[in-house]
């Protein structure tokens, strides 16, 4: 599965740089996971920023910073490399299913949604949805950014189809109607937007016109 | 200070390049390398955090935690993958998402991408960290003035574009597609050379 649609250079760029908002970053990280191009991307960008990160002109530091930072070395032993695993087993399981969720809630038959429960700005979502096969949104625009990557299943959107992998990045001056296409039995995203009172989104709208909220 | 002498190295830690002083801490956990590591490595750290909006006493102490986390992870440390300055950058870069967020388990949600080799390694073609920043200086040549400073502010300053588009007295959707042209040039020109 090789995705086809990918976040932009300059989306890579913050994300290397650490700098994404908070929650759209793990929606880059879900496509970054599963993106062979996009994580050889985002370690040219990371080589940029270490790069120019050692050009930057030096801060001053406190006068007693280098013997604090000495005194602590002698609690803190370097780890051995093969030894002494300094942090627990990683965790193996894919960025989806790490991520600790709320409570599914069922909009409309046939399309849940359910909140990620990681730290964000105030009034910023982060969630999955799933939407079975053949439901369609309204046309709708966007009161503000958003990014969306399709973990399953397939969507429509005009003449492009995202599929299993893909990245879509809204900004207010898209119009959308995307439709959910008949496969796999549905489809499973994870979407960021950021807080708004209309909170609107390309999926976001959908879950509107059918909820009615 | 425990007057512990750290000194079986041959050469003194000052004539070592970056990478060497890691490896220098990896194999006898050499504090003079060490020292000298922090030299270069802390004030410019504690200056990218502060452009990012860091306070300042913040700033020191995150620095402080990305150089412990450095002596205690060197023997990870794998030089045909990153250069020192970009090792140490992803580690501060990885301390403050952390403390932004200031929630310990957030990193567990990012992709680790330390442990993955760069695309097809050469063992004979090797580049040192020092080479590989030279090229990304020269990849960086290849861009405009006006597209090295959106680049600059991308990396090192945590501004919404909007700010930036008033900062420079552009236009937003100047300071957009300049970003996003800087950018994919940027990452071209970085393929090609490294
Ligand atoms: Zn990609």
């Amino acid at each position: 599965m090789s995705a086809r649609h990918h976040p932009a250079d300059a989306v890579l760029a913050d994300y290397a740089a650490g700098t994404l908002r908070p929650g759209f970053d793990i929606v880059v990280a879900a496509h970054v996971e599963s993106c062979e191009r996009c994580r050889r991307h985002v370690r040219l960008f990371e080589k940029a920023a270490g790069a120019m990160m050692s050009d930057l002109p030096p801060a001053e530091m406190s006068a007693d910073a280098l013997p604090l930072m000495l005194a602590r070395l002698e609690r803190n032993p370097p780890a051995a490399s093969a030894d002494a695993p300094i942090a627990p087993p990683r965790d193996t399981r894919s960025l989806i299913e790490r991520l600790p969720v709320k409570r599914r809630r069922w909009l409309a038959p046939g399309v849940w949604v359910q909140p990620i429960d990681v730290p964000q700005l105030p009034g910023d979502k982060l969630y999955f949805l799933r939407v079975a096969a053949g439901i369609r949104g309204l046309h709708h625009g966007h009161s503000g950014p958003e990014f969306t990557a399709v973990v399953s299943g397939a969507l429509r959107d005009g003449k492009t189809t995202y599929r299993a992998g893909d990245f879509i990045e809204c900004d207010t001056e898209v119009v959308h109607r995307p439709k959910v296409l008949a496969q796999d039995g549905g489809c499973l995203c994870i979407a960021a937007s950021e807080g708004s009172l209309k909170g609107q989104g390309f999926l976001g709208e959908l879950i509107r016109t059918i909820a009615g909220v | 200070m425990t007057p512990e002498p750290s000194i079986e190295t041959s050469e003194p830690a000052r004539e070592l390049a970056p990478e060497d002083l890691i490896v220098a801490i990896a194999v006898r956990a050499d504090r003079d390398a060490f020292a000298r590591l922090f030299q270069l490595f802390a004030p410019r750290l504690k200056s990218y955090l502060i452009g990012l909006g860091t306070t300042p006493p913040a700033a020191e102490e995150l620095a402080q935690e990305a150089m412990l986390s450095v002596w205690r992870k060197a023997a990870f440390f794998n030089r045909s993958r990153a250069g020192a300055s970009t090792w140490i950058f992803t580690i501060a870069r990885n301390l403050r998402i952390d403390a932004a967020r200031k929630e310990r388990s957030a990193l567990a949600y990012a992709v680790d991408l330390s442990e993955e080799p760069d695309a097809p390694e050469q063992p004979d073609a090797i580049v040192s960290g020092a080479e590989r920043d030279l090229k990304v200086r020269e990849a960086l040549k290849s861009l405009t003035p006006d597209q090295v400073t959106v680049v600059r502010m991308s990396f090192f300053q945590e501004k919404p574009h909007s700010e930036i588009a008033a900062d420079l007295g552009i236009p937003l959707g100047t300071v957009k597609s300049r970003v996003r042209l800087a950018m994919a040039r940027l990452r071209e020109r970085l393929e090609e050379l490294l």
